[in-house]
């Protein structure tokens, strides 16, 4: 039996994923989005055959000025993303290099592709997933790990959301629009996919910029 | 030209090639240019410079990553010679190639901490004077990797991410009040950081990567910052300027 391990699997994206993929027939283990390497690493090694790692940190956050946004809130952002999703990724490296390969899957938003007022850390930190799929596509290819990026706008501030939730699809992007993507890539469809994103958006990001 | 005459501007991590090169070519054009580094000789070392050719320039030291020491600084700099106009959030350390199985938690929190709360700090600083004075322009310097995801070392590429979030969302938040955000992306260019990455012989095998077969200049980089500085540009905001030149089609 195989595991998907989901980092910030209590919140309403992580617990649909979870039970996704429950019903598939996987094992999942969770992790708080916390970036503690130390305790990340000790769960995945402990989780069994990892092969696929779903990067969800999903961070509820207020809309602050950036004037308002102190270093604290700023730091605790930028950790609980990116520093969460690095030392994931750090884990389940060598576990998925004796598996013979496996998936990452980086859930991100549209915020760092169409910018955002209020939104500056949560933008920072959704940015570097950006930038980190592409990399670790690059540098983990040759262990046979595919690593894309899911932008989810459903629960957190985006640019959908700004748009009252209404998209050009004609109805709003919901938590199962966004698993269903995330199981496609997980799926064989995913295996020559890699250092892609999507931005389940229901059309919006195209519309106006 | 000196159309940015009586205008201030503030380049972080200015003791380095890049930066140096930046604020020679905006010295030129009439502004004060604050050198600012961590490293107090080297960013004396180009005021020097910026002064012998006819410009005008003065050091500030501090870690970026110091929200006291960045305040204070600014604060002295806005004192004596009013609120900083141009901002280039340039300061920056090299990611080394490092493997992901190769980066410590140290060298991690280092790269985040210099290039996105570095970024984050001094731009906080700067911004309401920016704003009283009536507007700016904030041009950060990510990488070319950021995009293409070439391995430099993937903390590095994800730091200079977070600083295109950063300035796609403050392109959007500062409008209202005048000033862009924007971003260059240089490829490889020999500096102080590629050459201890790199070394002349990996530089020299980069250089033979391209069509052109040369690694650009610092100054040809340089271009890249002038363009969202110029009047005219006052439009273009939330953008990333990508300086890779394209590669030869063998090259995998
Ligand atoms: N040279 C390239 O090929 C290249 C390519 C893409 C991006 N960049 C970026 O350009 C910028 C300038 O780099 P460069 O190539 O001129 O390298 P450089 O090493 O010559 O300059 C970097 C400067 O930043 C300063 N610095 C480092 N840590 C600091 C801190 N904590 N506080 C204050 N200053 C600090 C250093 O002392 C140095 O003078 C960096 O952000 C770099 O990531 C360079």
């Amino acid at each position: 039996m195989s595991t998907v391990f989901i980092t910030d699997g209590d919140r309403p994206l992580g617990t649909a994923l979870r039970e996704s993929f429950t019903n598939a027939g996987f094992d999942v283990a969770v992790h708080p989005a916390n970036g503690d390497a130390k305790s990340l690493a000790a769960a995945i090694s402990s989780a069994g055959p990892v092969e696929l790692l779903i990067n969800n940190a999903e961070p509820e956050f207020d809309r602050l000025a950036f004037e308002e946004i102190d270093e604290n809130i700023f730091v605790n952002m930028m950790t609980g993303v990116a520093r969460t999703a690095f030392f994931a990724v750090q884990a389940v490296h060598p576990i998925m290099q004796t598996l013979g390969g496996g998936k990452i899957i980086n859930v991100s938003s549209s915020a760092p592709v169409c910018g955002m007022t209020g939104g500056a850390h949560f933008t920072a930190a959704k940015g570097s997933l950006y930038s980190f799929t592409r990399s670790w596509a690059n540098e983990l290819a040759t262990d046979n790990i595919r690593v894309n990026l899911v932008a989810a706008d459903v629960t957190t501030g985006t640019a959908a959301e700004d748009g009252g939730g209404e998209t050009p699809l004609g109805r709003p992007v919901t938590i199962e629009d966004v698993v269903e993507t995330i199981t496609y890539l997980a799926g064989s469809g995913g295996d020559m996919i890699s250092g892609q994103e999507i931005i389940v958006d229901g059309g919006f990001t195209r519309v106006g910029f | 030209m000196s159309d940015l005459k009586g205008q201030v501007a503030l380049i972080t991590g200015a003791g380095g090639t890049l930066g140096s090169s930046h604020a020679r070519a905006i010295a030129a054009r009439g502004a004060h240019v604050v050198i600012h580094d961590i490293i107090a000789d080297a960013a004396d070392a180009v005021v020097d410079d910026v002064v012998r050719l006819g410009g005008s320039a003065s050091p500030m030291v501090c870690d970026v990553t110091d929200r006291q020491a960045v305040k204070s600084c600014v604060d002295a700099v806005t004192a004596e010679h009013g609120a900083v106009f141009i901002l280039n959030n340039n300061a920056g350390i090299t990611g080394n190639n490092a493997l992901i199985k190769d980066i410590d938690e140290d060298f991690f929190d280092r790269m985040f901490d210099i290039h996105v709360k570095g970024a984050f700090l001094v731009t906080q600083e700067i911004v309401d004077g920016m704003k009283a004075a009536g507007g700016g322009r904030i041009v950060n310097t990510i990488s070319g990797c950021a995009h293409s995801g070439a391995v430099s070392g993937s903390h590095y590429n994800g730091a200079k991410g977070a600083i295109v979030g950063l300035t796609r969302a403050l392109a959007s938040e500062f409008t209202p009040f005048g000033i862009t955000v924007n971003a260059i992306a240089p490829g490889v260019t020999p500096s102080g950081m590629t050459r201890v990455r790199l070394g002349e012989e990996g530089l020299a095998a980069r250089a033979k990567q391209l069509v052109s077969d040369r690694l650009p200049t610092p100054e040809e980089i340089t271009t890249g910052v002038m363009f969202f500085l110029a009047e005219e540009a006052a439009i273009v905001t939330g953008r990333v300027l990508n300086m890779q030149q394209p590669r030869k089609a063998e090259v995998i």
